[in-house]
């Protein structure tokens, strides 16, 4: 358990705690102060007032022994009647004092006492107490003895009276033994001096040391009031001082970059819990801070990793940020580029809010001309995607070199044009051939009996030469063909070799060809394509078979990486490793027509089939032992 | 005797294609009339009677086969099956119509076999042997 310690406490409560709290220890302290002040004025009052009665003791006793003395001499009965009333003062105070002495003293006496001593009645319960509380302390013990040793030579004055009023009115008064009373007198009072003056003397003593106690304690009070209150204040504010001087170094640090900076918790009041506050706000803030950095080195990761030259200006087109890909397809420094205005990159184009419509989603600009810092131009193509920041609208461009795209571009366009050329070309081509076909068959239908041999030979001449022709140009018009217009479609492989093996049945049983098929895959391609694939591959290897062993066609199929790759192998003629890219190019025949009948272009074919599938085609061949035929599909759903 | 078609109708802009086409079938022996139109828009002046066919001398039969080549200047072959349609020719006698071509493309294949009108779908050259097949096939009676 914690063990409690004052400091400790006091640390930790509260400002508001801590100020009541002083408050209330000096209100404490000066509340001491002012009962000590009330209680020592009391009892100094109450001093005065035994020294006020003294004096009214001592005047009643000499008034007393006076009215004696002349009642002694003028006998007249008012006088001592007077001495009556006046010995009544030290009477009183007699019985006052006896009863006091008392272990329980009765007030009530002790009050009347001191009526009949003449004290003034405001002042009997000060004189009372300070009687019955200090009568230990010397002073007071030695005055009472005094007024005790006082007290009864003064009351010997009474029985002198009582005599001296027997003798004179005994009806002769005898002088002699009233003067033998008075003489008795003079000795008393000479006798009471003493005392009296002890009394005085000892009250007037202590009422110095009274006066002197009280002023010390006085002292020694208010001073510490106001020790206690300095330091309870300066400990207040030096807490507060050392809690606040702690949370402006942190926050001073913080603003400084020292995101990490914490302010040293010292109490728990108000001044800790501000700290906490603080630092809480600080690993907060630390936190979105480097997420903020986290997500900004991630920004300029993604924008250094793409793939386009980014540009990212503001809105009066001034460059802000530029990736490495600009510095790339321009030839600047980035420094160079930065703060300068876009202009510098796209000569004529001072701001992009001029070329766009942003708020349009119009974000998409081409037939622009980018300058390299050696001043050459090249096309570009621009898409624009404005960036809403705290510094306004910033606007980023994805700029993209268009000139090798324009290119492929005008490529494609000639290589469409030059397949439009063929179709329509061999098209018109066929029309004069078809009218050559037809008049040689009517000439020879009509003319049959008038021809001699040599005639008809060369009719026949024409006529196979015509043949040749359409043969080829049909081949042209069907090359120009290929995907023209077909579009994919799921196909099973197995149902289109077998529809290829139906409609070669006839010449794979002339040649009593024999052939394995692995089970093919289902695949996406186009349909009429493919099928021309396979049936030139098996017809080339029937063509091309070996004259004197039977022809064996092979077709293997193997899920490849991403894609299907098959073989169409065969025992045939082979070809020679030198050729195998040759075969693929349109008429390029390695066989005299005489020998191999055909064209020339069922391998250009299937290259351009296989290209329309975007996969590949190639040869695996010796002379003399046979051909394989590979090609690869890419896999699409 | 067998029985002759009353009018055959060849639409083609190549001359000698339609001399050689005429010579075919005047050899068969198979049409009462031939007549050579040598556009889409000559045969279909012809089917009705404008132009110089309108003339009230000449009582022109209506076809009962066309031989129409696809691909010609003018309107094609197609768009002169759309106009044909168009003149809502008798249903007693809808010309059967026969496409000629000189390089057949599966797609027009395809296209040719949608039409009701088009009985057969040939490329050229025509030969007698195809249009005994097609009377065979379609005109029985007149062989």
């Amino acid at each position: 358990m914690k063990k409690f310690t004052l400091f400790g406490w006091f640390k930790n409560i509260s400002i508001a705690k801590k100020l009541y709290f002083t408050v209330g220890i000096m209100a404490l302290l000066i509340g001491i102060e002012l009962f000590a002040l009330f209680f020592s004025i009391n009892t100094l009052s109450s001093v005065r007032a035994y020294v006020e009665g003294e004096g009214l003791w001592s005047k009643a006793q000499k008034d007393a022994v006076h009215h004696l003395l002349r009642y002694g001499i003028t006998r007249d009965e008012n006088d001592y009647k007077k001495f009556n009333e006046f010995i009544k003062v030290p009477l009183g105070d007699s019985k006052a004092r006896k009863e006091l002495m008392k272990p329980n003293p009765d007030l009530e006496i002790v009050k009347q006492g001191f009526l009949e001593g003449r004290n003034h009645p405001e002042d009997i319960d000060g004189m009372i107490t300070l009687f019955s509380r200090f009568n230990k302390i010397s002073y007071i013990n030695k005055a009472i003895y005094y007024w005790g040793e006082a007290e009864p030579i003064a009351l010997k004055l009474i029985p002198i009276a009582d005599s001296l009023h027997k003798q004179i009115n005994s009806g002769a008064p005898s002088l002699e033994k009233v003067n033998d009373l008075l003489k008795k007198i003079d000795p008393i009072t000479e006798n009471i001096t003493g005392p009296e003056d002890n009394f005085s003397f000892t009250l007037g003593e202590g009422s110095r040391w009274l006066e002197d106690l009280v002023l010390k304690l006085l002292f020694v009070i208010a001073l510490s009031v106001e020790i206690s209150g300095l330091l309870l204040a300066i400990s207040v504010s030096r807490s507060i001082q050392k809690g606040l001087t702690e949370i402006i170094n942190a926050t001073g640090s913080f603003a400084k970059g020292n995101l990490s900076a914490k302010a040293k918790v010292f109490s728990k009041d108000e001044i800790g819990v501000l700290a906490n506050s603080f630092n809480t706000m600080s690993a907060e803030l630390e936190k979105s801070i480097n997420e903020i950095a986290q997500a900004e080195r991630k920004f300029k990761g993604l924008l250094e990793a793409a793939p386009d030259a980014i540009v990212i200006t503001n809105n009066e087109g001034l460059i802000k940020l530029v990736n490495a890909q600009v510095e790339k397809l321009f030839g600047y420094q980035r420094n160079e580029l930065l703060s300068n205005k876009i202009e510098m990159l796209l000569p004529g184009k001072s701001k992009f809010a001029g070329l766009i419509e942003i708020e349009k989603n119009e974000n998409l600009v081409s037939d622009i001309q980018g300058r390299k810092k050696d001043g050459s131009a090249f096309p570009v193509e621009i898409s624009f995607s404005p960036i809403h920041t705290e510094e306004g609208l910033l606007i980023s461009a994805a700029i993209r070199d268009v000139s090798e795209r324009k290119h492929i571009k005008a490529l494609e366009n000639k290589n469409k044009e030059l397949e439009q050329f063929a179709y329509i070309a061999s098209h018109d081509l066929q029309e004069p051939l078809n009218t050559i076909h037809s008049f040689i068959h009517l000439f020879e239908i009509e003319n049959k009996i008038k021809l001699d041999d040599e005639a008809k030979a060369y009719l026949g001449y024409i006529q196979k030469s015509a043949e040749r022709m359409t043969e080829l140009i049909t081949d042209i018009l069907e090359y120009s063909r290929i995907g023209g217009k077909s579009q994919t479609d799921i196909v099973d492989c197995n149902k289109i070799v077998k529809d290829v093996l139906d409609d070669m049945k006839a010449s794979i049983a002339e040649t009593k060809t024999s052939i394995e098929i692995d089970n093919l895959p289902t695949i996406r391609a186009y349909p009429v394509e493919l099928r021309l694939l396979f049936q030139n591959l098996i017809s080339n290897a029937i063509k091309f078979r070996k004259k004197n062993m039977d022809c064996i066609i092979k077709i293997s199929y193997k899920k490849g990486n991403e894609n299907h790759h098959f073989t169409v192998q065969d025992n045939g003629i082979g070809i020679d490793e030198k050729y195998k890219d040759k075969i693929f190019i349109i008429f390029q025949r390695l066989h005299g027509t005489k020998q191999y009948e055909g064209t020339g272009i069922g391998l250009a074919h299937c290259k351009k089939i296989i290209e329309l599938h975007h996969g590949n085609i190639w040869l695996e061949s010796q002379p003399g032992s046979g051909s394989k035929f590979h090609f690869t599909l890419p896999e699409n759903d | 005797m067998r029985k002759k078609l009353k009018c055959v109708l060849l639409v083609e802009d190549n001359e000698f294609t339609n001399i050689y086409n005429q010579k075919l079938i005047v050899n068969l022996n198979i049409a009462e009339n031939i007549y050579v139109t040598e556009s889409a828009e000559d045969a279909l002046d012809f089917i009705g009677r404008k132009g110089k066919y309108s003339s009230t001398q000449i009582k022109y039969a209506d076809p009962d086969i066309i031989f129409l080549d696809i691909n010609m200047p003018g309107l094609n072959g197609w768009e002169f099956i759309e106009e044909y349609k168009k003149l809502n020719v008798k249903s007693n006698h809808p010309a059967q119509i026969v496409m000629l071509t000189t390089s057949p493309n599966p797609d027009d294949e395809q296209k040719a076999k949608q039409i009701n009108e088009v009985i057969a779908f040939k490329r050229k050259p025509l030969a007698q042997n195809i249009i005994v097949d097609i009377l065979k096939e379609h005109f029985p009676a007149h062989l």
